[in-house]
């Protein structure tokens, strides 16, 4: 124990040591960081105090939607969180190089491994802890929090509830190295997505059946069926159940079930917490040495590989140099089961929810609801396209890693690098939005402005976020780190993250202005047509999403030809 | 102080050591030569605890590696092929974090320190962060970092990879240093100058075998009866071609 303290200790040495020796342009860049984050963290507590005090207004169906969806979003989170702590297990925990220099030192296994797994949890965790943490503090203050209140929910509720995902996590990397001999680990992270998938698949069809029902007024029986719909997130055996259970009863004052979801929460973190230092105890040497000898038996072997970039291949129209980049982010892409793995799980989810939609959908007719449900998806689909476009988007630079050297000293111009990664990250968003854009308008049933309304900002929030993640990925590049991961929760990802998240906001806010006037217009043609509100919006979009588009990519590609390599 | 009876690691279906046994007395300065591929990195990481071979025992001073590898690792000192090393801390913090891992007193761990500073000449850059240091001044760090404890044996995989010729004298002294004070050095190399210049004894191993062993001399010895001298004896033995279709006067 004194030895993993000692570690961390140094850890901890290393990180202020780093504070310490900031020199004059370092701390500028840092408070200028800071003060990004902070208003960051302003705008999420403020955008969604705004609309927790909305739904507040809406007396007891405002609470049943706030609390769906807090239950919805930690449910994400939860298994963002195990496949995050996965991903990031495979470098931190066994192709590390300082795994291996502890593991030549006297250190235990056992320590080895508890300095490994606080490492991973913090390095998964930290940048959804930040931007989680607003969203309390909104719920928090629409419902009334104490001050302790909040620190017990930080304390007692979200520090176990990210400890169960991570265990998760670490165990499935345990287990896929040393099953490593009999299944490679690319089919085992296949079959875990797979499983993953199929298990929310399942969920959330079983969970359909269970429907919520509250026979009140017809205007309320839409909601009722959205509701019903996302019933399937209040799965009670899930630790995002508890949690939000947690917030809800704090709110309610119901202090006694309370303390049964916090102790839910503590005795399961501490019983994952036990089992899994006792699966490493004896077995995360092993997974780690047959990690090492997977990867000399696949040095060693000769795979003969299919062609599958036969696309880029008869590409003749695009120039070779631009050609012979996509081609390697493609190969490099569809090679590292990590990265495509975590994309097919997001866009499973995606679909999932798209399908979902037709549940609540088929027969709305109210023009009211029909907008509310519809901007709710706007937002959403938002939120979940910034997730992607930090997520993969903002590393590609930085993945380039080491070896850029070859690129910077070839012929070809570093720009051309640069333009290559937009282009390929841009048109593979914009199909991703026409798709998302198309299907759910028409689970929706949208028409009229809404549907061109939503069908063009989702295509305009495509490319501005693309841009946004590509600049920022050359501002902040991080070319000595390997783990995608990694690198999206670095300072510059989770600054890229509340970039995108706050655009994301403003896209909702100045796409509001218009819907409002306009379904207001349509209820009562009697009032004229809100010309003046929607040239405004519109103009208003126009110059957000110039400037989120030229001026990070701007920056970046500035940023990334004054580098020395 | 070494010993390897009947080591056997493959990894898939290549055996990377195969039946390997190897002994290296106290004080003794040994040279485990051999081409890229040869086996001697998954020697290397077997004696030092980090692969476990299928059959076969590693013992040093006397400790089973695998039986009891925290007390045999408290034995070596270890320089890896790729030394890690952490880039935010001092050469002075990390060489007290290098000590704790093998538990040193404080008033022990401050007397070490000075020593290697004042060994290596780093009084000035103590205290400044090991990003800021030239690579030879990183090779004095790990190389101080591997002895903080006084290990009875100081493992060193591949130290001349990639060094200047400033840096290679640098830590050939430093290698011949730590074997006159008595400890135990085992070198991984293929470079057979080094080989030549600095051990007492050497291994030669390719296919995961060891092909000979000896000191110099007997080396020489038998290289000289097949009518070649090391290098040729060496290249015989690992499979190694000559350039043989190079004009006259240009083979050495």
């Amino acid at each position: 124990m004194n030895r993993t303290l000692h570690i961390l200790r140094y850890k901890m040495v290393a990180i202020s040591s780093y504070f310490k020796n900031m020199n004059g342009e370092r701390t500028i860049k840092g408070l200028a960081e800071l003060f990004v984050l902070i208003c960051f963290f302003s705008g999420t507590l403020f955008f969604f105090y705004r609309i927790f005090n909305y739904l507040a207004s809406l007396t007891d169906i405002g609470y049943l939607v706030m609390n769906k969806i807090i239950s919805l979003g930690f449910l994400a989170i939860f298994v963002m969180l195990v496949i995050s702590n996965l991903v990031t297990a495979i470098t931190t925990l066994y192709r590390s190089q300082e795994t291996a220099y502890l593991l030549s030192t006297p250190a235990t296994y056992r320590q080895v491994f508890m300095v490994k797994f606080i490492d991973n949890i913090v390095f998964s965790t930290w940048a959804v802890l930040a931007l989680v943490l607003p969203v309390v503090v909104a719920y928090g203050l629409v419902r009334g929090f104490a001050f302790w209140e909040y620190i017990f929910e930080l304390f007692c509720v979200m520090i176990p509830f990210v400890i169960i995902p991570g265990c998760i996590g670490v165990g499935f990397a345990i287990f896929m190295f040393l099953a490593s001999h009999k299944i490679s680990p690319k089919t085992l992270i296949h079959l875990i997505t797979s499983a993953m998938v199929l298990g929310v698949a399942l969920y959330f069809k079983l969970g359909q059946s269970t429907s919520l029902t509250i026979n009140v007024v017809s205007d309320w029986r839409v909601l009722n069926r959205y509701l019903s719909s996302l019933e399937a997130t209040s799965f009670a055996f899930l630790p995002s159940f508890w949690v939000s259970e947690t917030l809800r009863l704090i709110a309610i004052g119901a202090s006694n079930t309370l303390f049964i979801y916090m102790l839910a929460l503590v005795s399961s973190a501490i019983i994952i917490l036990n089992a899994i230092f006792l699966i490493a105890d004896r077995f995360y040497y092993p997974s780690w040495l047959a990690s090492l000898e997977y990867h000399e038996s696949i040095t060693q072997k000769v795979v003969k590989r299919k062609r599958r970039t036969s696309l880029i291949k008869h590409s003749n129209w695009l120039p070779s140099d631009f050609r012979a980049v996509l081609a390697k982010d493609i190969k490099l892409f569809l090679r590292e089961p990590a990265q495509w793995a975590q994309f097919m799980v997001l866009l499973v989810l995606l679909l999932l929810y798209l399908v979902n939609l037709k549940f609540f959908c088929n027969n709305v007719k109210e023009t009211y609801w029909k907008t509310f449900i519809g901007f709710t998806n706007f937002a959403f689909l938002g939120f979940i396209l910034a997730t992607i476009s930090v997520r993969f988007v903002f590393p590609t630079i930085s993945l380039e890693g080491r070896p850029f050297w070859a690129i910077v000293s070839s012929p070809m111009r570093v720009s051309r690098v640069y333009w290559a990664k937009f282009w390929l990250a841009f048109l593979i968003f914009l199909l991703i939005s026409v798709v998302l854009a198309f299907v759910s308008n028409i689970m929706l049933g949208l028409q009229g402005i809404l549907m061109v309304l939503t069908f063009f900002s989702i295509l305009l929030m495509s490319m501005s976020l693309v841009s946004l993640s590509v600049g920022m990925g050359a501002i902040y590049p991080r070319f000595e780190e390997r783990n995608p991961v990694k690198i999206a929760s670095s300072v510059g990802g989770i600054l890229t993250t509340a970039l995108s998240l706050t655009y994301v906001g403003l896209m909702v806010v100045f796409a509001a202005l218009p819907v409002q006037k306009y379904t207001i217009y349509k209820m009562d043609p009697t009032i004229p047509f809100p010309t003046f509100e929607v040239t405004l919006s519109f103009a208003m979009m126009a110059i957000l999403n110039l400037a989120i588009i030229v001026v990070p990519l701007r920056m970046g590609y500035l940023s990334l030809i004054k580098r020395d390599y | 102080m070494i010993e390897l009876s009947n080591i056997c690691k493959s990894y898939g279906k290549k055996k990377a050591v195969d039946n390997l046994s190897l002994s290296v007395g106290k004080g003794e300065f040994f040279g485990f030569l051999g081409p890229n591929g040869a086996g001697k990195t998954t020697t290397i990481r077997i004696m030092t605890g980090l692969l476990r071979p299928e059959s076969g025992t590693t013992k040093i001073c006397g400790i089973d590696v695998m039986k009891n590898p925290e007390m045999a690792k408290m034995k070596i000192g270890y320089v890896p092929d790729a030394p890690y090393i952490y880039e935010k801390l001092t050469a002075r913090e990390y060489l007290e974090f290098t000590g704790g891992l093998y538990n040193l007193t404080p008033e022990k761990l401050k007397v070490q320190i000075e020593w290697i500073f004042e060994l290596f000449g780093m009084d000035g850059w103590a205290d400044r962060r090991c990003e800021e240091y030239s690579h030879g001044m990183r090779q004095k760090v790990i190389f101080g970092a591997a002895f903080v404890h006084e290990p009875e044996v100081l493992i060193v995989d591949e130290p001349m990879v990639g060094l200047d010729p400033q840096s290679m004298r640098l830590v050939k002294d430093m290698l011949k240093l730590f074997s006159n004070q008595g400890t135990t050095v085992f070198v991984s190399t293929h470079t057979l100058s080094v080989a030549e210049e600095l051990c007492d004894r050497i291994g030669i191993v390719t296919n995961g075998r060891l092909a000979v062993c000896g000191t110099l001399p007997e080396l020489y010895k038998a290289a000289a009866s097949e009518g070649e001298n090391l290098e040729g004896l060496f290249l015989d033995l690992t499979g190694g071609a000559r350039p043989a279709n190079l004009p006259p006067g240009i083979l050495i």
